[in-house]
Order: C-alpha cells, then structure tokens, then sequence
C-alpha cells in the first residue's frame, strides 16, 4: 500500500511541486491564499475550502489573491499566459464562468486559431463543480458540456486524487488552455497519490472495472456512483464494465467503442444537466459509430432538465444514484429485441 | 441567502458577486418607461464594487439618467480580502464622479446618516436626476460563510465593534436619550419581531418537505 492522500491533498501537491519546478507556473484567484490586505493572518483560507492552503506561505507573490473580478483576472491571466506566463487561475465555483466567459470562450479559446497558430496560451482554469453540498441553483451546476462544447478548450474531470495530481500536472505542462473540474464532494475522498510528480495523458480513459455484459461510461463523481451500482449488480449476475472518461475534450472515442464492441449494451451516467451534455454527445457517438454493435437501446441517466433545487429532499431526487444507474442497466441488460 | 420578495418590489439576494446591479438598473428603466415614479435601488459589497457588471451598470444608469441608487455597503472584506488591498480607490463613493453622478461616504452604523442619505438620493431620483452612488462604511459579525474561522481578522476587531458601533444599540441609545422613542416602546418592537421570526421558523421546520414533482415546479412559465 502507498501513501494516501485526499483529492484536495494531491491537487495542492502538484500545485506546489510545478510551482518549484517552472518560475513560468503562479496562482491567481479570489482568496486563494486569503488575508491580502488585512490586520490578521496571511494565508488565512488557501480557497474557499483550503485546497491551496499553504502555497502562498511557500512561494510568496507567485500566489496572487484577486478581487471579485472574474473577467478581469481570469482574462489577465490568458494575457500573461500568451506572454509567457504559465497561469493556474481559479475560478472559484464553474457557475462563475457566467461573468467572465467571453474571456474563455471568445479569447482563450480563439487566439491561437485566429492568430494562424502564432499564439500559445497555456493557462488551467481550476474550477469547482457538482451537487451535493446544499449550495442551491448558483452555486451547485455541472456546466463541464459548456466549455466541452468550445473547440480550442481542454476538459479535465478527474474522479479520484491519483487522477487529480496527474492530470492536474499535465494540463499544467500543456500548451493549450485546459478547464480542471473539481468535485467539490471528492474532496475529502482519500487515494493512493504516488510522491513523486507524474503526468496522465489526456484523452485516455480509464477502464475501473472489467465486464463483459454492460458498458457504463462516466466521469467525475459519477464514476463512484457507478462503481456501486456494479458492485450491485456483479451480486445478482450483471458484469458491468466502468470506463471512466476522464478528460470530455479530447474524448477516448476509442476506449468507449472498443469496450460497446464486446458488450453491446450502454448506460452513460452523468451529473449535468440532460440536453446537450456528454451523456448525448457519448451516445450520438456510439449511436453512430458503433451502431452494429447494440443490443439494446443506449440508456442515458442525468438528473432532470431543472436547476439543482436548495432542499435537501429535492437534490438527494436531483442526482442520479446508485439505485437509478443499477435500474438503468437492469433495464438494458434485459433488453430483448 | 437568496430571500425576495416580489410584492414589495424586492427582486432578490443574489449568489452571483455583482449580479445585482444590472437588473437594478433594468428595473429603473422599467420604472421610467412604465411611469411608476418607483425607484430602483441596488446593493453591493466592497467585493461586488469591483466586479464589471456594476461599473458598467453605474454607467448606463448615468447615461440614460434613470431613476436608481447604487449602495456599497463596504464592511472591509470581500470574503477573507480587505477592501484596502483589493480596491484602488480610497472611498468607494469616489468613483461615482466618474461616472458624472453624485457619490457620498457615510457611517453606515448610523440609522439617520442613512435615511437622510438614502432620502436625498431617492428624491433625486424621482425627481429626474438621475442615479446616485451612496457608500455605507460598516463592519461585519460573522465570517463569509458559516464555520469561517476568520483568521484574517485581528484578535479582538468583532468585539470592539459590536461594542462601540452597533447601529441597532446606538440607534436606541439616541432616540431614548432625546426622548423620542421610549426604550420599553423598543423592547416591545424588539420582542414582537423576536416572536415573528420564530414562528416563521419553527412553521418552516414543521412544514412538510417538498415531494419529486416540486423538482420540476417553476422551472418555467410554460414548457
């Protein structure tokens, strides 16, 4: 057994470990590292939930505190990313990107295109996501399909602290703008996160787990979600097989085919809302490029076309389960022609 | 956190930083357009007071002359930032000459300080003048969020600002000692309001939770 360490733990260490290895790499963002310009203490929150706590303390002005200005800092820092910089911006909660998306949409993602591939702009957008937390309808959204939906972003959604710090590492060494999703649930999940810095390339999904009867496709928190309804239904008979995507852009269309080819039946799970986000744009691929291949109907799950709701009665209905996937794929493995 | 109420014009607390002013200024133009003589009024932190969505709101308030007061209530931190290191200017209410409209900084603890204030501006408003900008410095008693350590705040900065600057305890202290309202007049308010805000609490924690189709409730007018 290796060391452990939480996802807000391996994302800080790869934060720390590229700060120390490329003076090019600092931190912009809103308290995170907390206290600029008061009478108490420096560092005071390391973000909202402390996942840069520290940083500030050992690398100095490199981690920079901001004002509420979201157009402003998440646009400087594609500025000084196209200057030279190697910019890790923190967007505090994603359902922000609504004030400053021009910048990531219009600028980010654009210059390099418009500007016949002269400009290189490589900045990560660290932002945190997902439902669960009680936050209600703006502080709770999944919108990772709205950047995947923009050619010239990368997506990240890591699902566990090992994933975290080697992609969180890669998107860091990557030379194209890359938006890091963070589950603000896994933060507390513990791992194995191996010491020494390594890098996960993106566009490689992970297979969790091996099954030869139903293809369950998903991401981010999900996958947890996932695994416990396969480990359900590995107890009644149903040999699921979990393909963590990992990165939404770039896509491992291969790995979601190749694992559709030996099954023949699809469950795509996803936490963001159900039109247009990456359980249809996973099954439109299927739908089309492994259409031979099917059994049964691909069946999506998605919480419903509504904003995540503030009771707690409403989000638990809100977000898929475990209950809900094991159904959708009971469902699908039964499926007869 | 996000309290409105619709029927006595209040369009909400936001979750957005800065997401208010723009639908203040809308609601002014609204105001002008429809002739209901109201007057919109919006309200920001020193944290909001730097996001664009205000400084573009102040000016097409100010170009369009609508009938609007933007209020900073500065209480020193955005979330655990102090306003010192976060803002250029040295009072908020300076940047309102920018925008070509009238811009005071007042004790925002001091009850008269603001209704005068905030009365001058309204009629102003009202009146065809125009928007203001009206800079309330305060403090706050509690972190950004609960469980807020503070940290960033010195020992002791709670303590002796609740006991020298509280607006409700001066506020008291002022009217009984000029011998316009009588202190057991305000303990009654006082226990009236007590009594009110509990039992809207104790009906909202008996009240019986929603059910699955509430998730679906209001999401739109028509679908």
């Amino acid at each position: 057994m290796g060391r452990t360490l939480s996802f807000q733990q391996a994302i800080n260490e790869a934060l720390a470990q590229e700060l120390a290895r490329d003076p090019r790499v600092v931190l912009m963002g809103e308290d995170v590292a907390g206290g600029s310009g008061t009478d108490g203490e420096m560092d005071a929150w390391g973000g909202p939930l402390g996942v840069t706590k520290g940083l500030w303390s050992k690398f100095g002005d490199r981690v920079m505190d901001t004002p509420i200005s979201e157009s402003a800092f998440i646009g400087a820092a594609i500025g000084a990313a196209t200057a030279g910089l190697r910019p890790v911006v923190e967007l505090m909660f994603v359902d922000f990107m609504g004030v400053c998306f021009d910048q990531i949409f219009n600028q980010a993602a654009k210059l390099r295109y418009m500007f016949g591939g002269k400009a290189v702009s490589p900045l990560v957008i660290r932002t945190m996501f997902g439902a669960g937390l009680r936050a209600a309808a703006q502080h709770s959204q999944c919108l990772y399909p709205i950047f995947t939906h923009v050619p010239g972003l990368k997506c990240v959604v890591p699902s566990t602290p090992y994933d975290a710090k080697g992609l969180l590492v890669q998107a860091i060494r990557d030379d194209d703008p890359v938006v890091f999703f963070e589950h603000k649930l896994l933060y507390s999940m513990q791992g194995e996160v191996p010491e020494d810095s390594y890098t996960i390339p993106f566009g490689e999904a992970n297979f969790v787990r091996e099954g030869d009867d139903v293809t369950i496709v998903t991401l981010g928190r999900m996958v947890h979600v996932a695994s416990q309804a396969a480990a359900e239904l590995a107890a009644e008979g149903v040999e699921c097989e979990l393909v963590d995507l990992r990165t939404t852009s770039p896509l491992d269309e291969d790995s979601v085919l190749e694992s559709v080819e030996k099954t023949g039946r699809l469950v795509v799970l996803d936490e963001a809302s159900p039109r247009c986000n990456i359980a249809t744009d996973v099954s439109a691929l299927v739908g089309q490029k492994a259409f031979g291949s099917l059994k049964a109907p691909i069946r999506m799950v998605s919480p419903p076309h509504t904003p995540v709701p503030f009771s707690d009665v409403l989000e638990d209905l809100y977000i898929p389960n475990a209950g809900t996937v094991a159904a959708a794929v009971r469902e699908t493995a039964g499926y007869k022609a | 956190m996000h309290i409105a109420d619709l029927s006595k014009g209040m369009l909400g607390a936001n979750g957005i930083v800065g997401g208010g002013p723009p639908l203040a200024w809308g609601a002014a133009l609204a105001a002008k357009k429809l002739g209901t003589r109201g007057v919109a009024v919006s309200f920001v932190g020193d944290g909001g007071a730097n996001q664009g969505t205000t400084l573009e709101s102040l000016n097409l308030a100010s170009i369009w002359a609508l009938p609007c007061m933007f209020v900073v209530e500065n209480n020193g931190y955005a979330e655990a930032t102090s306003c010192k290191y976060a803002g250029a200017c040295h009072d908020f209410a300076d940047r309102a000459s920018g925008f070509n409209m009238p811009g005071v900084t007042i004790d925002g603890h001091d009850f008269f300080a603001v209704y005068e204030a905030a009365g001058e501006a309204i009629l102003r408003a009202r009146e065809g003048g125009g928007p203001s900008l009206i800079e309330c410095k305060v403090n706050r008693y509690f972190g950004h969020f609960e469980g807020d350590a503070q940290r960033y705040r010195a020992p002791d900065e709670v303590k002796g600002i609740r006991e020298k600057s509280d607006c409700i305890t001066n506020f008291a202290a002022r009217v009984s000692a000029n011998g316009l309202v009588d202190l057991a007049e305000l303990e009654r308010i006082d226990r009236e309001v007590t009594a009110l805000v509990d039992d809207a609490a104790t009906q909202a924690k008996a009240a019986t939770k929603p059910v699955a189709q509430d998730l679906l409730t209001d999401v739109y007018v028509s679908y």
